[in-house]
């Protein structure tokens, strides 16, 4: 009884640091899952932290600095986005603006979509913002048809300074008719509206005022009223050096850049941080229960002091012995720390595979998976080192011990 | 005369705290003949659980001699110190030492499998076969804290003869056990000196005395008959 009762024991405990660091593991993969799933766009813009800059004027100012920072050469620069007051030409009002969306980042999108765009086509977003709603689309709606587009061209105006809503003019419109070849992912739209060949896109561009870059191909036709420019970057790493070349730019109309993480929900920031938390708790209960799995083998083998020194007073060699610890070894903590390292790790590699085939995002994703397997990896490894130690030091420490030292 | 053991001017001192010495073995010298049951008494601190470890080769002396079988003992490197001591020397305990977390079959086992020669095969039958010489082979898949102390105290007694050893040293064998027990056990070791055995006990029990062939006082580290 007493002998399935330790060996139960030791089980539990061993079975209990995998499966914290499984709990660890998994708690990671729902994470990036959970941002894919739920929360694309804020995961974008929380990633790519944005330079900022408001100002209260009309739109002519954010158009020309719009233009600026549109033509502007830097390699972390991945689109720049006027925002305001808006008439989308798909999705009616809205607080849209204008993207820019640089050649680097669209050519890799349409690569990858395999999306070779002729005259009179376009690629819609495959999820609309309707009332602050997604819904998605239905492909066989969309695919294959031609679609009419009105592009208004609108001017707003305050007539008081009390005045919340601008009142707005219809200035002229234009109907554009497009053939669907696909649709992008609503995370994209994050980046912008629809994407158009490029003779409609010049056509387009003629036609309305804002964007109108040569380097412009992701756009979304409309007049506004600006009230802010958004410089969405590669990394964050980079978002000082940005500011300081865009600050150069900005200086020409009196305006201050600032820095900060954009489009982040309350709750989502509320999701992260219980996230984070629960890591940490997993990380700490992990690290307990290594160090008390350490302090078991450690005590474990000082009451089986007595357990040797009979070995050796029968005969045993320390070879012997040495080689009984070894076996005990192998077979209770390396073997399933081993395996359930190797699962863990395919797990990682298996969802990292998943998530970059089945969401463009991913790649954009807040948490990079393959860093929360390292350090999965590196916790399995501690897990298992430790006790690998614990068996270690005390065979040396059982070595040195004299048959009737050890029975004492 | 054929000794199977001598110790020839035995000394062994321990050293407290680098400074302080302790004489716990004093010119020891005596021989031990095939077939013969010994006892070494004397008072606590006299020096016989030590003597016992040196004439087990679990420990070391200070200095003198020591002779197994002919061989000897501190010419051996601690290899085969450990192989003398499996096939030579058997060891009954005062406090048993049988492995809890193992069954008494398991325990028996566990000292066939220190010598290579025994075949794997045969480890359970050889058990047995131990087991029932002791009366105890009912309890063979039972853990030891089931059984009596007489009973732990008989297995003790097969692990020490698993290896067919020559000498069997007991400390202080029947000291947990009670009268009708330490009489069982004694006639076991004095059956032991019929089959060839020799039998050393270290005792205070002026009853095993009486079984003694021999009996070997010691005062103060020192033989004083």
């Amino acid at each position: 009884m007493r002998k399935k009762r330790n060996k139960g024991i030791s089980k539990v405990i061993v079975l209990m640091t995998i499966s914290l660091s499984m709990l660890m593991l998994v708690n990671n993969t729902f994470e990036i899952i959970s941002s894919t799933f739920n929360g694309l766009e804020n995961t974008v813009l929380s990633r790519r932290l944005e330079v900022q800059m408001d100002w209260e004027e009309y739109y002519e100012i954010g158009e020309e600095v719009f233009n600026k920072l549109s033509s502007f050469e830097n390699d972390h620069i991945l689109g720049v986005y006027l925002g305001g007051y808006t008439e989308g030409i798909i999705d009616g009002n809205n607080e849209c603006g204008v993207t820019y969306i640089s050649e680097k980042v669209l050519e890799e999108y349409m690569n990858k979509k395999n999306f070779k765009l002729k005259d009179n086509e376009v690629i819609l977003p495959k999820y609309e913002n309707v009332a602050g709603e997604y819904i998605e689309r239905k492909e066989e709606e969309y695919i294959g048809k031609n679609i009419e587009y009105t592009v208004y061209k609108k001017q707003y105006t305050y007539e008081s300074e009390i005045q919340q809503s601008p009142t707005e003019e219809i200035l002229d419109e234009k109907v554009y008719t497009l053939k669907v070849v696909g649709l992008y992912d609503n995370a994209k739209s994050a980046l912008g509206g629809i994407i158009v060949s490029e003779k409609n896109l010049m056509e387009m561009k003629d036609f309305s005022k804002p964007g109108q870059s040569d380097n412009t191909k992701v756009y979304m036709v409309s007049d506004l009223t600006a009230v802010h420019v958004y410089i969405t970057i590669d990394e964050y790493k980079n978002a000082e050096e940005v500011k300081e070349s865009v600050d150069t730019i900005l200086k020409e109309y009196g305006l201050d850049a600032s820095t900060h993480e954009f489009g982040a929900t309350d709750e989502f920031h509320s999701l992260r941080a219980i996230k984070l938390l629960a890591n940490i708790a997993a990380s700490f209960l992990l690290v307990c229960a290594t160090l008390s799995l350490f302090s078991y083998i450690k005590d474990m083998m000082n009451r089986r002091k007595q357990e040797f020194g009979i070995m050796k007073a029968i005969g045993y060699k320390t070879s012997g012995i040495c080689k009984t610890l070894i076996k005990e070894l192998v077979l209770e903590i390396v073997i399933p720390l081993g395996t359930a390292f190797i699962l863990g790790i395919a797990a990682v590699v298996a969802a990292d595979i998943f998530l970059k085939n089945n969401f463009d995002i991913y790649e954009y994703a807040m948490f990079d998976i393959k860093l929360y397997g390292n350090i999965a990896a590196l916790v399995f490894g501690i897990a298992a080192g430790l006790p690998i130690l614990g068996y270690t030091l005390t065979i040396i420490k059982i070595n040195r011990l004299e048959p009737m030292e050890a029975l004492k | 005369m054929e000794y199977i053991m001598e110790l020839k001017n035995i000394n062994k001192t321990y050293v407290k705290n680098n400074k302080e010495k302790l004489e716990a073995v004093s010119d020891f010298t005596a021989s031990f003949e095939k077939g013969k049951l010994y006892t070494i008494v004397g008072h606590s601190g006299a020096g016989k659980s030590t003597i016992l470890s040196i004439m087990g080769v679990m420990d070391k002396p200070t200095s003198g001699e020591i002779y197994l079988n002919g061989v000897k003992v501190e010419s051996l490197s601690s290899g085969e110190m450990a192989d003398l001591r499996m096939k030579t020397v058997g060891f009954v305990f005062q406090h048993y030492y049988l492995n809890p977390k193992k069954t008494v079959a398991d325990n028996i086992i566990l000292a066939l499998k220190a010598n290579p020669e025994n075949i794997k095969s045969q480890y359970r039958e050889k058990t047995i076969e131990l087991l029932k010489k002791f009366s105890v082979d009912k309890y063979a898949d039972s853990y030891p804290d089931e059984l009596s102390g007489g009973e732990q105290q008989r297995v003790c007694v097969a692990r020490a003869l698993a290896n067919s050893p020559d000498i069997i040293l007991a400390d202080e064998p029947t000291g947990n056990l009670d009268g009708e027990n330490e009489k069982v056990i004694m006639e076991y070791m004095k059956k032991l000196t019929t089959e060839g055995k020799t039998v050393i006990i270290v005792t205070h029990s002026e009853k095993v005395m009486e079984y003694a062939d021999v009996v070997i006082r010691m005062e103060n580290g020192k033989k004083v008959r």
